[in-house]
């Protein structure tokens, strides 16, 4: 009798290979089994109609903090990803002096706009070292985590103030390099660094004030485990990029590491520049260098509210300079009067198409809460009146607290994306789980690959989008006997149907320690997910088991040894 | 890069969710790179250009838009303030 069995599901099992019907048993946290299977077994999934795959990997999240309050990191598990990889952008939890713990949190709040309020309620500072951290997070942990520490950290850690202020002597290398390897020895995946964040003063954060040497210095650490070194270059500008990929090229081939670099977006006004980007990326690897660009699937969109001025309104002088200059009660007022009113009324026709597609997300009122997610055409029809005049009166009656979304304002050429995304060479991911929470949802960017590049563009096939979220994801970071249905490999799987899987409609929801909230969205489509064996979550009983480990773990050590 | 001047100015989505203004300076060798501005950032470097509208900062210097991008960073400088 086998543990468990998933039954009459289709097979698509992370190697990119077609499709085929199998059944799948899996005993303990091991697959077994995957064919013809009559043996009874404990737990049984049916998967008729469904797809199973490996469970996805997300190499790009900031769950630090989230993951000492809530072990699922939700609502990653709920869309079919099993492993999360944290501390991106040269920003970990660990390994962190007490006195330290402040200057990290701004840094948090300033660049992944994590509340300080989460921080001071949700989290108990009960550690310092990288391995007490690690202890702390693998209590209750339901997903699997691959947790890269942060160069600004180990900076802070040895060098303390003058992090922020110089390069670092041949000592202060050398114990940087020594603390790198007792991140590695306790659990890392690798070392994120940034060339490009602030902290909350709009100073440089300490990675940056890092020389050549001391990067060269560490990634040599790096080379002794194999492991990975992440970075944040100057993306908006192709030339730096370039510069920076090549900096990260030398460093894969001298010390024999994988490297990644984030995010790179494409747009219809710099496709030549994504296009250097990715020629240079070519001939890199053709070179023998592994620097693997993540790009995110889905598009950027643009919020606001006119509580804080936004430049989406900067070409419409007589608003901006109302939304700019105004005080909150002369922005109501200037709302209210009936000629200014007819003035910005004539004004906004400049942009026409634009306002019936803005999405009411926020309201404080009860009487507003059911035009939640509602276009601005929607609730004007319902209302009898135009879009930008709903837009305007939803603010005055939130008292400026209404929140609009302008949906696909960036990373938005279908065409162009859907190409990149194909690359062999481009490794999917950059979704920023766990950050940005007061902004917009960073989760269902799976959900979005399979519906909107595989099902309706049909940029890709489903075999080949499983295996950029599987075993292409596990094989770029070193995660060994995932991201493949195999026999042997641990059972990480995903069960969901390929014909309605996708991304659920934002939502603002109070889940956030310190009574906070946060933009979310659920997985449509998903129905059963497993992590090392368990049942982690279903669509019917919501979340389960607990069965997650921290990544890569022993058998990479010893691969690595 | 002493002569270096706008040459085109988008309003674009930043990757934070913010509208950001990204003005492109063209170099005297043909050479060109994108600098994103924020919101505090843009609105000192349309003053100092004395613009009204966006495009009329095409053909403006370098020099204002370090300027205005310092204008913006100062802000922080003698806060430790981030209250949220």
């Amino acid at each position: 009798m086998y543990d468990l069995v998933i039954r009459n599901g289709k097979v698509v099992d992370g190697s990119g290979a077609p499709a085929y019907s199998a059944d799948v048993a899996v005993n303990g946290n091991r697959i077994v089994k995957i064919g013809k299977i009559t043996e009874a077994a404990r737990s049984e999934v049916d998967a008729a109609g469904k797809v199973v795959t490996p469970g996805f990997i997300d190499p790009h999240t900031h769950f630090d903090a989230q993951l000492l309050w809530d072990g699922c990191a939700k609502p990653a598990l709920s869309h079919g990803v099993t492993t999360i990889v944290s501390g991106n952008c040269s920003l970990s939890l660990a390994p962190l002096k007490a006195k330290h713990r402040m200057k990290l949190v701004g840094m948090f709040n300033q660049i992944e706009e994590m509340p300080l309020k989460a921080f001071k309620e949700g989290v108990v500072w009960d550690w310092e070292t990288f391995s007490d951290y690690i202890t702390r997070i693998r209590k209750g942990l339901a997903i699997n985590v691959a947790p890269l520490v942060g160069h600004s950290v180990i900076r802070l850690w040895v060098m303390n103030d003058a992090a922020m202020e110089r390069t670092a002597t041949d000592a202060e290398i050398a114990e940087m390099q020594g603390v790198l390897r007792e991140c590695l020895d306790a659990g890392a995946v690798g070392l994120s660094t940034s060339y490009v964040d602030m902290d909350e003063r709009l100073q440089p954060v300490p990675s940056r004030y890092a020389d050549a040497r001391e990067v060269d210095a560490l990634a040599s650490v790096l080379g002794e485990y194999g492991r990975v070194l992440q970075i944040v270059p100057e993306f908006y500008d192709a030339d730096l990029t370039i510069a920076r990929l090549d900096q990260l090229a030398e460093l894969s081939l001298k010390h024999n590491i994988p490297t990644t670099f984030s995010p790179l977006f494409v747009n219809a006004d710099n496709l030549d520049a994504v296009a250097r980007v990715m020629k240079r990326v070519d001939e890199q690897f053709d070179r023998g260098a592994r620097v693997w660009p993540q790009v995110q699937t889905r598009p950027i969109d643009i919020s606001f509210s006119f509580a804080v001025p936004s430049l989406l309104f900067m070409r419409m002088p007589t608003w901006y300079r109302i939304i700019r200059f105004g005080t909150p009660a002369e922005i109501m007022a200037a709302f209210s009067d009936p000629d200014n009113r007819s003035k910005l009324l004539q004004e906004a026709s400049a942009l026409g198409p634009l306002w019936p597609t803005l999405i009411f997300r926020h309201a404080n009122t009860a009487a507003n809460q059911k035009y939640i997610g509602q276009t601005l055409e929607q609730i004007a029809k319902a209302r009898g009146t135009t879009p930008v005049e709903v837009m305007i009166d939803l603010s005055l009656e939130e008292e400026l607290d209404a929140h609009f979304l302008s949906s696909g304002m960036g990373h938005n050429n279908d065409k162009a994306v859907g190409d990149l995304l194909s690359h062999p060479r481009v490794h999917i991911g950059a979704s920023d789980g766990g950050a940005h929470i007061l902004s917009f949802s960073t989760y269902g960017d799976t959900g979005y690959l399979f519906s909107h590049f595989v099902r309706d563009l049909e940029a890709m096939s489903l075999e080949s989008a499983v295996k950029k979220i599987t075993s292409d994801t596990a094989a770029i970071w070193g995660i060994p006997q995932r991201g493949l249905l195999q026999e042997g490999y641990v059972a990480d799987i995903a069960v969901f149907d390929a014909a309605t899987i996708e991304r659920g409609e934002e939502k603002f929801v109070n889940d956030v320690p310190g009574d906070g909230y946060r933009y979310v969205r659920d997985s449509h489509g998903v129905d059963t997910v497993i992590v090392g064996g368990g049942v982690a979550w279903t669509a019917k009983d919501g979340y389960k088991d607990a069965c997650g480990e921290v990544l890569p773990g022993a058998v990479a050590e010893k691969v690595a040894a | 890069m002493s002569g270096a001047v706008i040459s085109r100015v988008q309003l674009a989505a930043a990757h934070d969710g913010d509208a950001e203004l990204v003005v492109t300076l063209r170099y005297e060798n043909g050479g060109e790179s994108l600098v994103p501005l924020d919101e505090h950032a843009a609105r000192v470097l349309m003053g100092s250009c004395g613009a009204d509208d966006p495009d009329d900062l095409v053909g403006k210097g370098w020099g204002l838009v370090r300027d205005a991008l310092e204008a913006s960073s100062n802000r922080f400088m003698n806060s430790n303030s981030n209250a949220q």
